[in-house]
């Protein structure tokens, strides 16, 4: 393979050199800038501070590889943390992951049985479910139920409890993706929609199985995210539509659907979180850090040029 | 209740002083002038509990930018920290108002190992374990803003709050003759510094017959409080006056009545030189209540006090008296545009470079 064929993106995985190669160089970047990168403590920082993400995002892939996007997920989230602090924490748990699948079966049945354009529909979740956290919880606060705060607090064979949780959803997507009848009909669907329909897909079926499993990722999120603050917020995931996104376009993930990977998105996750906690621990001026980001996308989107799957 | 606290703020200085016996106040550096920001306890800092020799790093969280205050306040900061040839560095990091990102930031300067560390919470139950961790790592932390007694800070800085939203309200009241339908414009939805002021205007207004008529988050925002503010005038809805969370918005609907040919009603301002300049032109009717930007250099001087091994008193409020028709002239600066805000700490050649029309 040329030095430029290793440049683009490789069958239905999406991986590549610069998808994988970013998080690396960043890594040995900031670890040459700044010595306190490298300390147990800041790595383990960043392990908590990119779980909640790399959750949401593995959900947006899914939703992404069957060719939609979903921009309600930060607002699920932040409807999940609200929720947890507001119902009886017996039921809280239930009550979250019920809403998550409810406001999947909601945006997939408007995008894949009511034809609404993916981004207008998610939009208008989005929105609503916003507007909602809000009314249940105006102002910051609550407790979070013991034991969830336990889930997120505690550490096993030296490592922390952000490890396992990335750990578990990584294998669950990965099974999903490449062990599963649904892994490979979703590529399918993503792919081509006709003709996966032509051989047998219920194509319907499967996106809207999609943005269920990608609003249940965000709930996960949320239950996450609250429990490692202790408390609830219903801004807490206003950032995370457009990250989620952002990781996933840096992962190799192509929006137009039937190309992706789980090894993607980490690495996409994982660049965003190593940006974030460099420029803090360097120092960079908080006028320079947003657009440093943007011109990051932008340069690992134009060396990831888009390949026709399944056309 | 304000009295007692003041003479017991003016006994704990008198006894000092007379410890001292050299007529500096070293314990309770003036942060700002008195008036702009006073103790509001006569609770105490341990003397040298936190000294460290220099140079050094301190740290500082900030929720987001977005507006000309916010700039100021961060250049002021900036500003007061370079002048100390023992501040090694100062990392500001924002949190584009995202709470999770507040949270990360406050881990990654504890990360860093900064000497000492800055925090405006946006909501302090978010931010409160990292705090907590910060101090149990022996890092003071100076707060800035209310934190109703939440967080374990070293010394908390506040201004604004329901204090701001009351002044509007009592003086909105005062116009209305206790009658009448206001339109309400708040800031940024879920941020506990913009509650608070909803929950002192509505305190305000309290025991009298005044209506809420409609009521919209202008994100204090300059472009957004405009569209809102145009949907209003659109709709025909009723309005004898205006209340304003502050920021650019007061000049956003100023522009706007004055675009639809409406007749101003009273409204709320803030000390912004715009908002003073639109006023000065328009003969509009209004109060403004002190924001001063000047708290940014006032934590960094809590800081260094701090790390110097100096006593601090736990808490500080700033509560100046609201700019009003009578006052408004005196604060005003025809020389400087519209993003200047009162009061600065800045010297005049740096007002001047920075803001000069």
């Amino acid at each position: 393979m040329s030095s430029i064929g290793l440049l683009h993106s490789p069958g239905r995985s999406g991986l590549s050199l610069v998808a994988l190669g970013l998080p690396v160089l960043l890594f040995v970047i900031i670890s040459l800038i700044s010595p306190s990168f490298l300390s147990v403590q800041n790595l383990s920082n960043v392990n908590a501070q990119i779980t909640a993400l790399l959750i949401i995002a593995l959900g947006q892939m899914i939703v992404a590889i069957s060719g939609g996007i979903d921009l309600s997920v930060g607002s699920v989230l932040s409807l999940t943390s609200t929720l947890l602090v507001s119902v009886d924490p017996t039921l809280s748990i239930p009550t979250v992951l019920l809403v998550g699948v409810c406001v999947g079966l909601v945006n997939g049945v408007g995008v894949a049985i009511f034809t609404v354009h993916p981004l207008v529909m998610t939009l208008a979740s989005m929105t609503f479910l916003q507007g909602l956290a809000l009314l249940i919880l105006p102002v910051p606060g609550g407790s979070i139920p013991g034991f969830l705060e336990a889930l997120v607090d505690f550490s096993f064979l030296g490592l922390p409890a952000a490890f396992y949780w990335c750990l578990t959803f990584v294998l669950l997507a990965a099974f999903l993706l490449r062990a599963t009848k649904f892994g490979m009909r979703l590529f399918a669907v993503g792919a081509n929609a006709q003709n996966a329909a032509r051989n047998g897909v219920n194509v319907t079926f499967y996106k809207i199985l999609s943005y269920v499993l990608c609003s249940t990722s965000a709930v996960m999120a949320g239950m996450y995210l609250s429990a490692r603050v202790a408390s609830a917020d219903a801004t807490m995931g206003a950032s995370f539509a457009l990250e989620s996104v952002t990781a996933v376009a840096l992962g190799g993930v192509q929006l137009a659907g039937g190309v992706g990977s789980v090894p993607g998105v980490i690495a996409g996750t994982i660049t965003l979180g190593l940006m974030t906690n460099g420029m803090n621990l360097i120092g960079v001026s908080p006028f320079v850090r947003a657009s440093a980001t943007g011109v990051l996308l932008l340069i690992a989107i134009s060396l990831q040029p888009r390949k026709a799957i399944g056309a | 209740m304000k009295k007692i606290l003041t003479l017991l703020n003016v006994a704990a200085i008198s006894a000092v002083l007379t410890l001292n016996g050299t007529g500096q106040v070293s314990f309770a550096k003036d942060l700002l002038e008195k008036g702009l920001l006073d103790p509001t306890t006569t609770e105490m800092t341990k003397a040298g509990a936190h000294k460290k020799s220099g140079p050094w790093t301190i740290g500082m969280s900030f929720p987001g930018l977005g507006n000309t205050w916010i700039v100021q306040m961060v250049h002021e900061t900036k500003y007061t920290a370079a002048l100390n040839p023992k501040i090694k560095d100062f990392i500001f990091t924002e949190a584009g108002w995202q709470p999770a990102k507040q949270v990360a930031d406050i881990e990654d300067l504890i990360a860093r190992k900064v000497d000492a560390l800055i925090v405006t919470p946006m909501a302090p139950p978010t931010v409160k374990k990292q705090v907590e961790a910060a101090v149990a790592a022996g890092i003071p932390v100076i707060t800035y803003g209310s934190t109703d007694g939440l967080l374990p800070s070293t010394v908390e800085i506040n201004l604004g709050g329901k204090k701001f939203g009351k002044a509007g309200g009592l003086w909105l009241k005062e116009k209305l003759n206790g009658k009448g339908t206001i339109w309400v414009f708040r800031g940024i939805a879920g941020v506990t510094e913009e509650t608070l002021r909803y929950e002192g205007l509505l305190e305000g207004l309290e025991g009298s017959d005044i209506v809420i008529g409609a009521e919209v988050f202008g994100d204090w925002n300059y472009t957004k409080g405009k569209q809102l503010c145009e949907n209003l005038v659109l709709s025909g809805q009723p309005v004898d006056a205006i209340w304003f969370s502050g920021a650019d918005m007061t000049r956003a609907c100023i522009d706007v009545f004055n675009d639809t040919g409406k007749p101003l009603v009273p409204m709320t301002g803030e000390g912004n030189n715009g908002f003073l300049r639109i006023w000065t032109e328009n003969q509009l009717d209004s109060v403004a209540p002190i924001y001063t930007p000047g708290i940014g250099p006032a934590l960094v001087r809590a800081t260094v006090a701090l790390l110097e091994g100096e006593q601090l008193y736990k808490s500080y409020y700033s509560d100046p008296a609201a700019i009003s028709n009578a006052t408004r002239d005196k604060f005003y600066r025809k020389d400087l545009n519209d993003a200047f805000w009162v009061t600065s700490t800045l010297p005049e050649d740096e007002i001047q470079k920075m803001f000069k029309k």
